[in-house]
């Protein structure tokens, strides 16, 4: 025997009405006092209650410049660059550019006016 | 001062199916009623001055949304402090097991013992739903809320709404088709 979706519908919010319903005290009294404290409203806050971020504020801030103040001198030494000037090192990596560039400075610096 | 009145009005009506929705959700009763704490606070202190047939599916997304965060919570949790062995969340060694209960004594040894199986059996069905077939049957067949309703509550299509809300049907049938009429 099969049954329509109204009778299963009827079926099932009937069993869960019975046991919505069947509640006991402590749990009926803790909805009951869900809802006055929604309708109250939350607490009001305290003036000072923005205050309250100062402290760890104050830790945070002391606790990052502590760090960077110690880490600045002991911090363990730059390797020494390979290149340390850029053209020496575009110069490793493309020779030709650089002899191409060299010539076009030479031709500027002598101002065209050999041809 | 009757937006109040009409809103505590809603709230009444919809704590407990509200209640027991997180508790399917989240699978323990204190972790469900911080949820739907939460979830009649943030209504109330944001949309209280929407139009009141908007309050369910508001109210009902806000809790679906507590829930999937106490979900993501506890996976963290169990990721970074989990025991072996050690108790479920939500298990206390000095809760008593039959506080859990609801209250019977008024019904037939015999008749109790068939409404706890009925339930007993419809949860453990629900339970064993996908999560957004779970909602979509919780939400249609109980709350009572139409597709569009139920679909804003989900944040997701009319469409999907529809196709959850059959294959959660279709799952329960056996379940729900020996349950007495």
């Amino acid at each position: 025997m099969t049954i329509d979706e109204r009778e299963l519908t009827a079926r099932l919010s009937r069993v869960l009405d019975d046991e919505a319903t069947a509640r006991p005290d402590a749990v009926a009294e803790r909805l009951r006092r869900a809802r006055r404290a929604a309708l109250a409203g939350p607490p009001p806050r305290a003036a000072w209650s923005g205050l309250r971020f100062v402290p760890a504020a104050v830790c945070a801030t002391a606790i990052a410049g502590f760090v960077l103040f110690a880490e600045l001198p002991q911090g363990p030494a730059q390797p020494p660059a390979l290149f340390e000037d850029e053209l020496l090192s575009a110069a490793a990596a493309a020779p030709e550019l650089i002899a191409d560039l060299e010539f076009y400075e030479w031709l500027e610096a002598d101002g065209f006016h050999g041809g | 001062m009757e937006r109040t009145k009409a809103i505590e009005a809603f709230l009444a009506e919809v704590e407990r199916r509200a209640l027991k929705i997180a508790e399917l959700g989240l699978g323990n009763t204190d972790d469900a009623l911080d949820a739907v704490q939460e979830a009649m606070m943030k209504l109330v202190s944001r949309y209280a001055a929407r139009p009141p047939p908007e309050w369910a599916p508001l109210f009902y997304r806000i809790l679906e949304n507590r829930i999937t965060d106490g979900l993501r919570r506890r996976n963290v949790r169990g990721r970074f402090f989990a025991w072996p062995g050690g108790a479920r969340d939500g298990e206390d060694d000095d809760e008593d097991p039959l506080a859990r209960f609801p209250d019977r004594e008024a019904l037939q040894p015999e008749a109790q013992l068939l409404a706890r199986e009925a339930v007993d059996r419809v949860q453990d069905a629900l339970a064993k739903l996908p999560r957004r077939q779970q909602q979509a049957v919780l939400l249609r067949a109980w709350e009572g809320l139409d597709v569009a309703a139920t679909a804003a509550a989900m944040n997701c299509s009319e469409g999907s709404v529809k196709t959850h809300y059959f294959r959660a049907l279709q799952s329960l049938k056996a379940v729900l088709e020996d349950l007495p009429p």
